[in-house]
């Protein structure tokens, strides 16, 4: 409980701390990335969404398999969008990597079935 | 009567066939409607035939595709990189393959830039043509059966309408156009380009292109990300976000008076700027120029507009170095 508590605390202060500038540039600075972007009030949705999801998708990519010092890598070079854009979907999104033995035998049976069904 | 009925068959099967034919050709202008258009109307400027035969070969292992192909292109553009190293930075163990934002995230890492390319057949061949071999995801599934693949466009013939590829363990796959894009549907058309800094894709648009570099900022190497904006000012000389970018990562580089150049252009071009001016206001004020530097803050912050927090910041900084500095002297 008391973990919780100092968990919820931390990351309350992270996003307090941080929401001045996400930017990766340098403090003071405002970054290319927000300048860059069609919409501010977009842009602003998707830093915030972004603040609470770069470390839910770097505990993710651990639970999928990738080692703790490597997940933190790579969702340092997502931008705030793409963070934006996976956040909660890494189950979910293709994911390619094509083709073992089983599948090539799913895709036999699938021809077959359409065959038959044809 | 034999005759008639034979005749009677003979016309019934003829429209049959007219039918099973209009089918098909309905079908594919339905299936790949890119390929359809592309028929016999040859994109202008676009050479009709074209072969990266230099683009090495990556073998790939299980499910490992997406590191393979990325090797393929990385190790084009220059570096040396095994499908093995790049596995690390985008293979999802539990899931067999590798996540779309994670291919063009990776690139960053090496101080490539990565480019999305616009879903359509002819920027692929585009981009082959000018020298650029193109990442393409494709669904090989059956049915309600999805298998993601990702492949390495290196040429094509245009007359011959079709594709040579890397893909899985084949160094020389062929595909026909209409092929490939029925493959290509499900994955809304997903291709890539990951090309050093200075090299802008052929079917680079300013807007998407702007999005590729300003990325670059998340990359590690300064210098790279650096080079990507100087590229596009050089392109498009008066892109806002650009020159925000360059002089960021030259003020990172400890560059402060390339920065402060680049800002000043920049202010003299969108004298409005919120950002422009309050980097400014920081770059002048790391090279000790606090009164100047509070002088365009305050500008910036009369300027109001959604950067106002991190203006006031800026000024507030400023403002205590300032007293800080007058305090001591």
């Amino acid at each position: 409980m008391k973990n919780r508590i100092l968990h919820i605390l931390i990351a309350a202060l992270t996003l307090i701390g941080l929401a001045a500038f996400t930017a990766p540039a340098r403090a003071g600075t405002i970054g290319a990335e927000q300048v860059a972007a069609q919409s501010q009030a977009q842009a602003e949705r998707e830093r915030i969404k972004a603040l609470v999801a770069r470390p839910e998708i770097a505990k993710e990519l651990q639970t999928l398999g990738v080692p703790p010092e490597n997940a933190q890598a790579r969702v340092d070079a997502m931008t705030d969008t793409e963070v934006a854009a996976l956040a909660g979907k890494l189950d979910s999104l293709p994911a390619a990597g094509a083709l073992s033995d089983f599948q090539w035998i799913m895709i036999i049976i699938g021809v077959v079935i359409i065959a038959l069904l044809i | 009567m034999p005759t008639t009925m034979n005749m009677l068959m003979r016309s019934a099967h003829r429209a049959l066939l007219v039918v099973c034919l209009a089918l098909v050709v309905q079908g594919c202008a339905v299936l790949t409607p890119q390929t359809v258009a592309l028929r016999g109307a040859r994109p202008a400027g676009l050479p009709d035939a074209a072969e990266l035969t230099a683009v090495p070969f990556f073998p790939q292992e299980d499910y490992q595709c997406g590191p393979a192909a990325l090797a393929t292109i990385l190790d084009f553009a220059g570096l040396k990189l095994t499908p093995e190293q790049l596995a690390g930075e985008v293979y999802l163990p539990e899931r067999h393959g590798s996540l779309q934002v994670e291919m063009l995230a990776s690139p960053r890492r090496h101080g490539m830039v990565s480019y999305e390319l616009a879903p359509r057949l002819a920027d692929v061949l585009r981009e082959v043509a000018a020298g650029n071999p193109v990442v393409v995801l494709q669904d090989n599934g059956v049915g309600p059966f999805s298998l993601w693949h990702y492949a390495v466009i290196v040429g094509y013939d245009f007359s011959r309408a079709e594709l040579y590829l890397r893909s899985g363990p084949g160094q020389r796959l062929v595909k026909s156009f209409g092929a490939f894009e029925y493959t290509w549907h499900a994955g809304r058309h997903w291709a890539m380009v990951a090309l050093p800094p200075a090299r802008i894709p052929e079917t680079a648009t300013q807007d998407r292109y702007r999005s590729a570099v300003s990325a670059m900022e998340r990359s590690p190497d300064r210098a790279a990300a650096r080079d990507a904006f100087a590229a596009f000012l050089a392109r498009w000389p008066d892109d806002e976000a650009a020159a925000v970018g360059l002089a960021n990562s030259q003020h990172a580089l400890g560059n402060l008076r390339e920065a402060e150049a680049v800002l000043r252009r920049a202010a003299a071009q969108h004298p409005d700027s919120v950002p422009v001016l309050n980097n400014l206001a920081q770059a002048l004020d790391d090279q000790g120029k606090g009164e100047e530097a509070l002088a365009v803050a305050e500008r910036a912050l009369r300027l109001g507009g959604p950067f106002q927090d991190a203006v006031r910041d800026t000024r507030d900084t400023i403002f205590r170095r300032l007293r800080a500095a007058s305090g001591k002297g």
